[in-house]
Order: C-alpha cells, then sequence, then structure tokens
C-alpha cells in the first residue's frame, strides 16, 4: 500500500509540476536525444522519456528446446520533471505485455554533486547492475550480472560524486514486484568507484560494492503464523534461465560483494566485474518437531529431536556462489568519453560503430554431496542411497564468450547484434553442452 | 536532432527481421523421450556381468509371490502349486523375523494376510521382525483369502503357515512340510531356542504330488534399514542350503522335460527396489543375478515422471553399476493401475544397456499380448510365429528389443498358455491334485 501511495503521489507531483510550466512561456531543447521542456525563469523543466526494443533472438540448442523469437522486449514511457533543487522521474515498462514499475522516484539535488533519492531507482551496485539496459555494451547484462546483479528497490539513496570519486549508498525495503503475503525483505547496498587516473588520453577505474540483504518472504504459513515464510533467493541468468538457475529456500540473508574496474584509452576500453555472494539458510526445526511430534514406528521413533531434521534432509548450510566477466571494446568513428555524474561511459556519438568481445563465467554451484535422480544426497553413498538429503545448490555453471557489434545511427536509434557460445554445465540438463544465441536489437530511445 | 539515414535503418531492420526468420527454423529434434531413447547416453553391462545375466534363460515365467489369484499369497499352497503349474520362478519378498529367520512376506506388517488381530490383538501394524518365527507359526496365513477371494476359497487354505525361506527352497526342491494325521505341520525339534523350546521349525518329505518342476527362487530384498545386514544372511543361508551359485551350489535332481532352472546358475535371482540393497547384494553375492525394480514416483528412489529419460537413464547406469542384469518395471492395466515403465522406448533403453526386462506384474492375457508386442505384429505372438513380421506402417523403427523377456504374474497358468507352453491341467484341477 506504501508503494502505491507514493507513486500516486509522485504522479501528482508530476502532472501539476507540468501544468505550471504551462502557465509561462517555454522553450523546448532535445539534448542527447531526450525532449525538454523548459519555462521562461528555467525555474522548472520537463522531459518526457520513452523507449523502445525490438529484440530477435535464435537459440543454436543443443538437446533442449529453447524457443526462438522476435518481441518487443521493452517498450517505456516516462518523464522527468525538475523544478529548483529537486527532482522527479515516472517511467513505466509495458514490454512483453507485462506492466512494471521501472524508476519512479523523487530527488533532492542538495548540490550539485550531492543528491538524495527516494523511490524506485537502482540500488547502486557493480557496473552493469546499476546502469540502464540501454547504455550497456551488450544486450542485456553479463550472466555474472543477471545471476548475481540487483536492479531496482524501494528505498532511500544517497549519491556524491566528484571527478575522480563515485559514491552511492541506499536503504531499500524489496522491489515493487513482489506480490507474495509475508514480511518484505530489506537491504542496504553500496558503492565506490575511483578514477585516479581520468585525461584525455586515459581513464583507469577501479570500484567496489557490498549489499547485506534480508531476502522476501515467500508466502505466509498458517500452520505456523509465519510472515517469514521461506525467504527465498534467487540467482538466475542465460537463455531462458535454465542451465543457469539457482534457488536457495530458507534464506535468512544474502550478501554480495563486487568489484569492478574500467579502463579507456581513446577507442578502446576494458571493463570486468566480479561479483560474489553468500546465502545463509535456517529453518525453524523446533517448531516443526512441536508439530510433528516423534512419530513412532514401532521398533523406533523419529523425530526425536530437531537436529533429527537436518541430519536426514540436510543441513541448510550457507551458499556461496561467484561470477565475473571481462570484456573489451573497440569504438570506430568515436572515442570512448568518461561520465564522472554515472561513474560510466557516455553514448558514443551517431556514426560510430562498437566491437566487442566477453569472456564470463557464472558458477552457481555449492554442492558438497552425491547427486542421484535430480537429488542431492549426502557424501557419503551408503546413507544417500538410504534416502538421505543433502541441501546443496546446483545451479548450473557456464563459460560464456560474446561477440557484439553496436551502430550508433544517431542520439535516438542504434543496431546491436551479438553472438553467445555457451559451455554449459548443468546436472539438469545433462545432455546439453554448447548453446549458441544469436540476438539483434532495434533500440529506440528518446 | 540530427537526421536518421533512411538506408543504415533499413539494413538494420532488415538484419533484425532475418534474425527473426531463422528463428523460426527448428534446428534440432525435439526434445523428448521418443526421439532420444536411441541415444541417450547409458553404460552398458561388461562381459563378465553379461555372463552372469545369460544365466537367466529367456521368456520366465515368475511366479509373484507363487499365486495372489488362486491361493493365499507366499504360503506353501501357493509356491506348491506354482511349483506344479510349471513357474520358472517362484517369487518371494523377504523378511526377517526377531530371531533372525529369513522368511516370505510381502507387507510391511501382518493385517491383511494373517489373523493377528485375533491372535496377537493390538499388534496389528507390528513389523515381522518384532515377533520370533515360533509366534508367527501361531498365525493363520490362510483363513484370510478364502474371505478376500470367496471364488477361489478352499477349505484347506485355513490353517496355511507364513512360509520361510528354507520351505520356499524345499519345495522348489520337490518337498512339502511334513504333517500329521489331523493335518498339522510336524514341528522339527531337532531346532530348539536357547531356552529349550521349540524354535518355529517343521520337518519336510518328498512331496508326494511333485510333479518334477524344479523351479528357481526370486527373492526381494527390502529397504536395509528396516532389516539391516539381511543381504549378509541371505548369502549365508544360500551357501549353508547350497544355492549360492558362486559357492559349491548342489545339484538338484531334474527330470528331462520338466522345468529345471533349479539345478542351473540361474537358481536364484535377487531383486530389490532399494539402491542401498543393491549395493549390499552386490558386495555379499557377486555373480548371483540381480534385478533393479523399477518405481514411478516423483522422488529419487523412483523413476520420476517428470523427466523420464533422464530420471530412467540414471536408474539404468545405476543397475550397471552394480551390475544388476535386469530391469524390473511395473506394468499398467487393471487390475493393479500400476505406471506403466515398460513402454517399447523404454524396454529398447533397458536392452541397449544389455539387461533383460522382467516386468511386473501380469493379471490378462491383453497385458501379456501388450508387453510381449503382439499388437505391432497384427495381434500374432512370437510365441506363434518366431518370425512374425510388423504389421502397419509405424515410422519408426518397431523391433524385439522394445519388449520384455520374462514377467512377475499372478497368473502361471494364463502365462503358460500365452508362451504355448505345456500344462498339467488348469489351475483348479493342479490345486485339486495337490489336495487342496
Amino acid at each position: 500500500m506504501f508503494k502505491k501511495l507514493y507513486i500516486a503521489a509522485l504522479l501528482t507531483g508530476v502532472l501539476a509540476s507540468g501544468a505550471n510550466a504551462q502557465e509561462n512561456e517555454i522553450s523546448v531543447e532535445n539534448p542527447n536525444g531526450g525532449i525538454k521542456l523548459t519555462s521562461a525563469d528555467k525555474e522548472y523543466q520537463v522531459s518526457i522519456n520513452g523507449r523502445i526494443y525490438m529484440d530477435g533472438v535464435h537459440y543454436f540448442d543443443d538437446v533442449t528446446d529453447l524457443s526462438s523469437d522476435v518481441s518487443v522486449s521493452d517498450i517505456r514511457f516516462g518523464t522527468s520533471v525538475r523544478w529548483g533543487k529537486w527532482s522527479a522521474k515516472v517511467n513505466v515498462g509495458f514490454g512483453n505485455d507485462e506492466v512494471k514499475i521501472k524508476d519512479a522516484f523523487l530527488r533532492y539535488h542538495h548540490k550539485k554533486n550531492s543528491t538524495f533519492t527516494v523511490g524506485n531507482f537502482f540500488e547502486p551496485f557493480g557496473i552493469e547492475a546499476a546502469e540502464s539496459s540501454k547504455n550497456l555494451r551488450f544486450i542485456g547484462s553479463s550472466n555474472t550480472t543477471q545471476a548475481m546483479g540487483i536492479g531496482r528497490g524501494v528505498g532511500l539513496g544517497y549519491t556524491y560524486y566528484t571527478q575522480k570519486f563515485y559514491g552511492s549508498t541506499g536503504i531499500f525495503a524489496g522491489t515493487v514486484d513482489n506480490n507474495s503475503k509475508g514480511d518484505q525483505g530489506f537491504s542496504t547496498t553500496s558503492k565506490v568507484a575511483y578514477t585516479p587516473i581520468q585525461n584525455e588520453d586515459f581513464v583507469f577505474q577501479v570500484g567496489g560494492s557490498f549489499t547485506y540483504r534480508k531476502p522476501e518472504a515467500n508466502g505466509f504459513n498458517e500452520s505456523f503464523n509465519d510472515d517469514d515464510y521461506n525467504r527465498v533467493v534467487e540467482f538466475a541468468a542465460g537463455p531462458e534461465h535454465k542451465f543457469l538457475n539457482a534457488t536457495m529456500n530458507g534464506a535468512q540473508s544474502d550478501m554480495r560483494f563486487n568489484f569492478q574496474t574500467l579502463a579507456l584509452k581513446g577507442s578502446f576500453m576494458l571493463q570486468a566485474e566480479y561479483t560474489q555472494a553468500k546465502v545463509t539458510r535456517d529453518d525453524d526445526y523446533v517448531s516443526k518437531l512441536m508439530k510433528d511430534g516423534p512419530l513412532y514406528y514401532v521398533t523406533y521413533a523419529w523425530p526425536v529431536a530437531p537436529k533429527d531434521y537436518p541430519d536426514w534432509y540436510g543441513e541448510l548450510r550457507d551458499i556461496e556462489t561467484k561470477a565475473y566477466y571481462v570484456q573489451a571494446g573497440f569504438l570506430l568513428g568515436d572515442d570512448y568519453k568518461y561520465n564522472s555524474s554515472t561513474a560510466y561511459i557516455k553514448r558514443p556519438k551517431a556514426g560510430a560503430f562498437e566491437f566487442l568481445v566477453r569472456y564470463d563465467h557464472t558458477d552457481l554451484n555449492d554442492v558438497d554431496g552425491t547427486y542421484f535422480n535430480g537429488s542431492y544426497g549426502p557424501a557419503d553413498l551408503n546413507a544417500a542411497l538410504g534416502g538421505a538429503g543433502n541441501m546443496s545448490v546446483q545451479g548450473g555453471k557456464a563459460d560464456t564468450y560474446s561477440l557484439a557489434v553496436n551502430y550508433y545511427l544517431s542520439s535516438n536509434v542504434m543496431f546491436r547484434l551479438n553472438y553467445d557460445y555457451m559451455d554449459v554445465d548443468n546436472q539438469k540438463y545433462p545432455l546439453d553442452k554448447n548453446i549458441g544465441v544469436l540476438k539483434g536489437r532495434i533500440q529506440v530511445n528518446f | 536532432m540530427k537526421k536518421i539515414n533512411l538506408k543504415n535503418l533499413l539494413f538494420g531492420a532488415v538484419a533484425l527481421c532475418s534474425v527473426g526468420l531463422v528463428g523460426c527454423e527448428d534446428d534440432t529434434p525435439d526434445y523428448n523421450e521418443f526421439n532420444y531413447y536411441k541415444t541417450y547416453p547409458l553404460k552398458e553391462l561388461s562381459a563378465e556381468a553379461k555372463a552372469v545375466r545369460d544365466y537367466v534363460k529367456s521368456d520366465i515365467v515368475i511366479a509373484h509371490r507363487g499365486s495372489t489369484f488362486w491361493a493365499p499369497e507366499e504360503t506353501e499352497a501357493a509356491f506348491r502349486w506354482a511349483r506344479n503349474m510349471g513357474a520358472d520362478y517362484l517369487e518371494i519378498d523377504l523378511q526377517r523375523t526377531k530371531d533372525g529367520v529369513l522368511l516370505a512376506l510381502h507387507d510391511n506388517n501382518l493385517r491383511r494376510t494373517s489373523n493377528i488381530e485375533s491372535i496377537f490383538p493390538g499388534k496389528e501394524d507390528y513389523p515381522v521382525s518384532y515377533f520370533t518365527l515360533a509366534e508367527l507359526r501361531k498365525l493363520d496365513a490362510g483363513a484370510w483369502f478364502n474371505v478376500d477371494v470367496p471364488e477361489n476359497a478352499r477349505e484347506s487354505f485355513v490353517g496355511e503357515k507364513i512360509s520361510t525361506l528354507e520351505e520356499v527352497l524345499k519345495i522348489a526342491e520337490g518337498y512339502r512340510i511334513l504333517r500329521d494325521v489331523n493335518g498339522e505341520p510336524v514341528k522339527d525339534m531337532t531346532k530348539l531356542t536357547e531356552a529349550g523350546e521349540w524354535a518355529g521349525y517343521y520337518e519336510f518329505e518328498v512331496d508326494p504330488q511333485d510333479n518334477g518342476n524344479r523351479p528357481g527362487v526370486y527373492a526381494e530384498t527390502k529397504e536395509p534399514y528396516l532389516f539391516s545386514g539381511m543381504e549378509a544372511d541371505l548369502a549365508t543361508f544360500l551357501t549353508t542350503e547350497g544355492w549360492n551359485v558362486t559357492s559349491s551350489p548342489k545339484v538338484i535332481p531334474t527330470i528331462a522335460g520338466k522345468v529345471d532352472v533349479a539345478n542351473t546358475n540361474g537358481r536364484f535371482i535377487l531383486q530389490s527396489f532399494s539402491r542401498q540393497s543393491i549395493v549390499n547384494l552386490e558386495k555379499e553375492l557377486p555373480g548371483v543375478p540381480k534385478c533393479m525394480l523399477l518405481w514411478e514416483d516423483e522422488s529419487a528412489s523412483y523413476v520420476r515422471p517428470s523427466n523420464t529419460i533422464e530420471s530412467l537413464a540414471e536408474f539404468i547406469n545405476f543397475s550397471v553399476e552394480y551390475n544388476c542384469h535386469i530391469a524390473g518395471p511395473s506394468i499398467e492395466g487393471k487390475p493393479n493401475g500400476y505406471p506403466d515403465l515398460t513402454e517399447p522406448w523404454m524396454c529398447e533403453m533397458y536392452h541397449r544397456a544389455g539387461m533383460l526386462v522382467h516386468a511386473y506384474s501380469f493379471d490378462t492375457e491383453d497385458q501379456l499380448r501388450k508387453y510381449n508386442g503382439d499388437y505391432f505384429y497384427g495381434g500374432v505372438s512370437r510365441f506363434d510365429d518366431p518370425n512374425r513380421t510388423v504389421q502397419g506402417n509405424f515410422n519408426y523403427d518397431v523391433n524385439p528389443n522394445m519388449f520384455i523377456d520374462g514377467g512377475f504374474t499372478n497368473l502361471t497358468d494364463l502365462s503358460m498358455n500365452y508362451q504355448k507352453r505345456e500344462v498339467v491341467g488348469t489351475a483348479q484341477e493342479v490345486l485339486d491334485a495337490l489336495g487342496y
């Protein structure tokens, strides 16, 4: 309810601001491909923004069928309003027949390079996860970021930057997409990036991010009157989220850290990120035992102690996953330029071609037991064959080699073509070894 | 805003459309069991394991619990009937008493197949392992059958006893339990408990109604947690009784033209649903034919319906790793309504791994004809025409590997007739001749 109220308030503010602006003489500009209306006294600025992604994807699938298709994967309409030290942005996506709230926030510009933001916006984590997809070098994020990046959350954030330093932090309370019963989660996420070398010839940046998260509850357990029921963390990436997909039930906390680096030299760029996650898990075995009671099987009774559950079904131990990517780019027709306010690359100018290569290694496995017939057992084979379980997570592993070419037709239109070659290893798909993905996109944004 | 170059825009649009058009082309076969059963990676039995597999002859008739239809299951009456009817194997479920005696009983308790409610009230759901053999001998394991299957009831079934493994082996060898003038089994007082009391064993005599058939025994072990160490006990017992083919097996006299399985290396076959038990059996009784029984359920212990081909392959590979020479899948159809794990493509996979297929359990002629593939051959049985040919255009490779090598049957008589084997009479006539 809180989310709906604040979104309604934002919309009202934006429309009111827009109406107020119309009473004055208005000038129209189109900076960076956008449309900006400015009042005569410069007090009000209204920008209209939008986006269309027209995508085609063809899978060179191995054994498991993947659905090649053409789609309009994203349509966005939105507006930004700025008055004095305040601004607001509303952006709604309609891609794939789904309506989704994207950016929806109110921002206070304490100084030119110091802002407070409240609403639904990107949590500051890494490079790709905190950047709009329209500015990414490839179509969509790397598997590293898809799996363990974060995206937007509802919260309060603060960002400060100088020419060499970028810092952003925030506290968040779940996502606007969560419709599950039970308590929402919360998170605190921070990112720093330092660019010690920044001149016309060379830009070099290093940075790091950290997030601590209480995952969102996945429903409400009537038996235990539990609004804390089965908090779930899910990492998924790649084609149809089949070969890289790890679900961690019973999650208590989710910590991730990220190291990033970026180097720009003329028409060359190098970018890399490493992300590691640790999910702690636990369950209320005492309540379970009190509900079940010791079951009497004539010759023995089970369970008789809370630890009987983890002993038999497997301990809900902590799960760690990790991934990284390295990508290099070459611009034809422009040089890479750095933007201190976003700590990332500016859009190349119209007419430029960009060629990229990327290697991504994503490992969503944390296995310490035996595996057969779709289930994990303890490392002790005899116990496993007897039916004892193990709470290992097998989300799959993939090495992905990618090529991309981008053509920046104008400030508003670009063409993208990607090819990914995935070397997959997932026990749920034992016959699949290599997957090819050819993707194309016409990207329009204003 | 700069002008958009229409030529470039057109170029990009065409490139994107071409990606979409390529997307319409189906480049790989659909991933389902029908496209992959021939190529799905499987392990294969070793040459040594195949030699053990070949101890088991083809087209065997396995008398499921002796019979569940004509006589009370797993009793002397059922096993004697199956022997004289001509079954190749007597099938039993092994359990163990409190005093360590191996016996034949299917259920986890004695409620259904005995009068335990009267003899041990309040202990109806207790497992066999709670009772000594002498205690179990107090139970009537035959009277319940006359109530449950009244059309096949016989007064003489009343008083039938739970069978020990020893008794089953003796019946296969042509013996029966010695009875006194009142028809009561004669107690073997040479086998006493430590307290000097009768231990529950009976004496034997050569069966005067024995017609010379010497079937083998096909014994199922349960989950080891129910009977810890039972596989080792079984190995010791079979060796003692001369039924362990890897340890000086005894010669059991046979008659030409009669069933002679009990005197072959395939005289005893092991079977289990439990992987843990299969591992134990491979350790305790290597070189004895083994069957991995298969059931369908969404758990690691069974073949998962959600991903049948992967799950089936995993079971087959496990079976090969632990030298299971036979797959024992369930079949569908009345009256049991079991899941079907004996579909043609599945049989092809079992056979590709080098395994035999002994499916369970047959109750109708339609099931026999279906799982022997008759309906692919215009209704012609291979027992009528070994050179039968496929009738119809199925557009896939129909071949003998798609069908069974034997089956567990509740109606040995029906299976014998289906296989065109000589029978000595109807089921009822055989029971009459045995004195029931």
